[in-house]
């Protein structure tokens, strides 16, 4: 085991030694392929304005597809900057904050970074990201005052700003249109149009969908409890309570609306209305009735799946119809080459590129979340179901709140979420042991 | 004393040939093995700055720190299930598939393929066939009456399914070596016995179990120490869950390094294991001449 754990210690030593050295000869004028293509180019481009140094720019993403369109707008900022590339790389989700924060550390960061929301506190505790409030906010050609001010509040911290969002994509149910119409069951937007979409009518209606014996499921919210925190705070909001209280100081979900967000998700499962923990059902598979996922997953639906689907709003309850937002922006980890990487961001989230991003995500301006031409972008689903399921619940979004210890907090109310669905403690004592051990971790 | 000249070059020449595997030891595994016991009695983490704190983390790890002790548990758990399983098995295999019968290659190498398997493609594959839902397992549950079992998120059966899943993994390896020291013994002692009016049973105990002893040591001290180091089905198939039911300790050490970036108490963590490893190794070391006999 010692030699395994030193193994792996030894390997990032000397990856972050080779990716320093790797990185200093590419700044320097470049010894290997690319660098010395783009030496080309500049030398070319010196003939009339002074030469600029050449800078070669990281970035990094979660999602592999998105690659080719940054790579794109890249070569777009190349031909108006003939001094800077941009290489795009694509690391998994489930290890981009582990990733990116041993990269920081050996000071290999990417220049730039798509950052969650759950991410930025502690690179900002750290000190490893840049205030770009500067390079953004008095640009009137950039129109900073269209970008919708609760989604830059992740990024403000100590009156700087470290980031600027271009996605917060509203939860939505997915729904098997094809399953309910052979069920001959109202759909959740039937449901929702009567007033009568709550998470009790969910319930009823994922039981009528069920056949667990044909693995049929009627909804799920989620079936890794590691990842707790993409659906129970919906759920919790939606009820009425709270899991942290304003300012993140204390742990609150300890009271009976905990109790009840607990028992019914439960419930769900033991009347096997919901697939099982760890399950490996997906909506695609045409098997599950209703899901609740992020708006941008229409993308990965349309035209992709062999029977009739469409969205809805997430239920409504006692506490109103709250809707949790799923948030993803771009950061500057501090470099020497820090302020190009924060033109580039300005580049990627001006009026014209903001739109182009749009084909994928939920836009932060105002001016194009609301134009028809964003609205009409894709025939399925239609732009007035997009609205009335997305769009305009985005008023009552809420970004699920972030802590610069939040690994600890996120480990210790899954291993107690564990304990309750696996039955060894009760809901009211489960939550009891979550206070008990995320209260320290808040102070 | 002199040296003669011929003497000397032939000291450097032997240097010379041992100096890449010694480089290569000092570098990639003496050196990291000593920073990470240094590391050991710092806060070294990705949050804070450097500081060395003494003893604070052995004295953390050992009195108030609740997840080690339960990963020491499930630890000793899983060492427990998995090797005499291990051990059994691969003895029985190996006195089954012993004799030359047509076509025994093919049993022989069926049961030696999972060796060569990586963890993780096998931890995949028993993921599925335990899945809760439509896992093959609980298809057959059904088929004799019962219901579908969590088999991957209970605290009473995941560990079970990952000890079982490990030994199977393995078995093939211990019983190829067992397959190599039945070879060893004698046929004549065998047909002594016989004529002495030896039962089968007797034999097995009176003749096989003795000579083949060595490799049993040899078996047991390997298959303890891998089971101590378990982490890739852990990883793969559960992730420690559900809870901390099967936090075992490499995996323990990986989510301190790699998930709360504590570097410093994952290192003692680290060498608290390696104590409990070499302190096995000693004891066993010492009781190698009760039980192994007839050793060269």
């Amino acid at each position: 085991m010692t030699k395994k754990w030193v193994g792996i210690t030894v390997m990032i030593m000397l990856v972050s030694l080779l990716a320093a050295c790797a990185g200093g000869e590419s700044n320097s004028g470049g010894g290997n392929g690319e660098g010395a293509s783009s030496g080309n180019e500049a030398k070319s481009n010196t003939d009339g304005s002074a030469p600029k140094k050449d800078v070669k720019l990281t970035m990094s993403v979660w999602s592999e597809a998105r690659v080719e369109t940054y790579q794109a707008l890249a070569e777009e900022y190349k031909a108006l900057n003939p001094h800077v590339s941009v290489e795009v790389m694509s690391i998994p989700f489930a290890d981009y904050q582990q990733k990116l924060s041993i990269m920081a550390a050996s000071k290999t960061a990417p220049d730039i970074a798509w950052l969650a929301e759950r991410m930025a506190p502690q690179f900002l505790k750290n000190d490893q990201l840049l205030d770009i409030s500067s390079y953004v906010q008095d640009d009137p050609d950039y129109d900073f005052a269209d970008i919708i001010p609760s989604t830059l509040e992740i990024f403000q911290h100590n009156g700087g700003l470290y980031g600027i969002p271009f996605s917060t994509p509203p939860h939505v149910i997915f729904y098997n249109k094809t399953m309910f119409e052979s069920k001959g069951l109202k759909t959740p937007l039937e449901l929702y149009n009567e007033g009568n979409w709550t998470y009790e009518e969910l319930q009823k209606t994922a039981a009528a969908l069920s056949d667990p014996n044909q693995g049929v499921f009627g909804a799920t919210f989620g079936v890794n409890t590691k990842l707790w925190s993409d659906y129970l705070f919906g759920i919790v909001w939606a009820m009425g309570g709270e899991v942290f209280n304003e300012d993140m100081s204390a742990f609150t979900l300890n009271s009976e609306i905990g109790v009840n967000v607990l028992n019914y998700y439960k419930q769900l499962l033991e009347s096997r209305s919901h697939p099982s923990i760890g399950s490996q059902i997906t909506f695609d598979g045409g098997k599950l009735g209703m899901s609740l996922e992020n708006v941008t997953n229409t993308s990965k639906y349309r035209d992709k799946v062999d029977f009739d689907w469409d969205i809805a709003p997430v239920p409504t309850g006692a506490g109103g119809h709250p809707v949790a937002l799923g948030f993803a922006g771009y950061s500057v980890f501090k470099s020497e080459q820090q302020e190009e990487a924060a033109k580039f961001i300005k580049f990627l989230t001006n009026k014209e590129n903001a739109s182009t991003i749009a084909d994928f995500f939920v836009p932060q301006r105002k001016s194009i979340l609301t134009s028809d031409d964003y609205l009409n972008l894709y025939a399925h689903p239609s732009a007035e179901t997009m609205k009335v399921a997305a769009y305009d619940r985005m008023d009552n979004g809420r970004i699920r709140p972030g802590h610069p210890n939040w690994v600890q907090i996120d480990e210790q109310i899954a291993a107690n979420f564990d304990a309750f669905l696996t039955g060894i403690v009760t809901a009211e004592e489960a939550l009891k042991l979550m206070e008990q051990a995320v209260n320290p971790l808040l102070k | 004393m002199r040296i003669g000249s011929l003497r000397r070059t032939e000291i450097v020449y032997g240097y010379a040939f041992i100096l890449p595997i010694v480089l290569g030891f000092a570098l990639f595994l003496l050196g990291p093995i000593v920073y990470a016991f240094i590391m050991s009695f710092s806060n070294w983490s990705l949050m804070n700055d450097l500081e060395f704190v003494g003893a604070d983390n052995y004295i953390r790890a050992l009195t108030e720190d609740p997840v080690l002790w339960t990963t020491l548990r499930n630890t000793l758990y899983f060492s427990a299930g998995m090797v005499p399983i291990n051990i059994v098995v691969a003895l029985l295999l190996a006195l089954l598939l012993r004799r030359k019968l047509p076509g025994i290659g093919l049993f022989r190498t069926a049961i030696f393929t999972p060796v060569v398997v990586s963890f993780v493609v096998w931890s995949i594959v028993w993921k599925f066939i335990f899945a809760t839902d439509g896992g093959l397992v609980n298809l057959l549950v059904r088929q004799f009456g019962g219901t579908d079992i969590p088999w991957l998120y209970s605290m009473t059966w995941t560990m079970p399914v990952v000890i079982l899943v490990s030994a199977l993994k393995n078995v093939g390896m211990n019983m190829v070596i067992f397959l190599g020291a039945l070879q060893t013994v004698p046929t004549s002692y065998y047909e002594a016995a016989k004529i002495d009016g030896a039962s089968p049973w007797k034999a097995f105990r009176s003749i096989t179990l003795p000579l083949i002893s060595p490799a049993i040591f040899l078996t047991t001290i390997i298959t303890i120490i891998g089971s101590l180091k378990v982490f890739g089905q852990v990883y793969v198939m559960t992730q420690g869950g559900p809870g901390t039911s099967t936090y075992v300790m490499v995996y323990y050490i990986y989510r301190l390094a790699f998930r709360s970036f504590e570097f410093g108490y994952a290192s003692t963590i680290a060498f608290i294991l390696f104590f409990i490893i070499l302190l096995l190794t000693i004891v066993q070391w010492q009781l190698r001449r009760k039980w192994v006999h007839y050793e060269q």
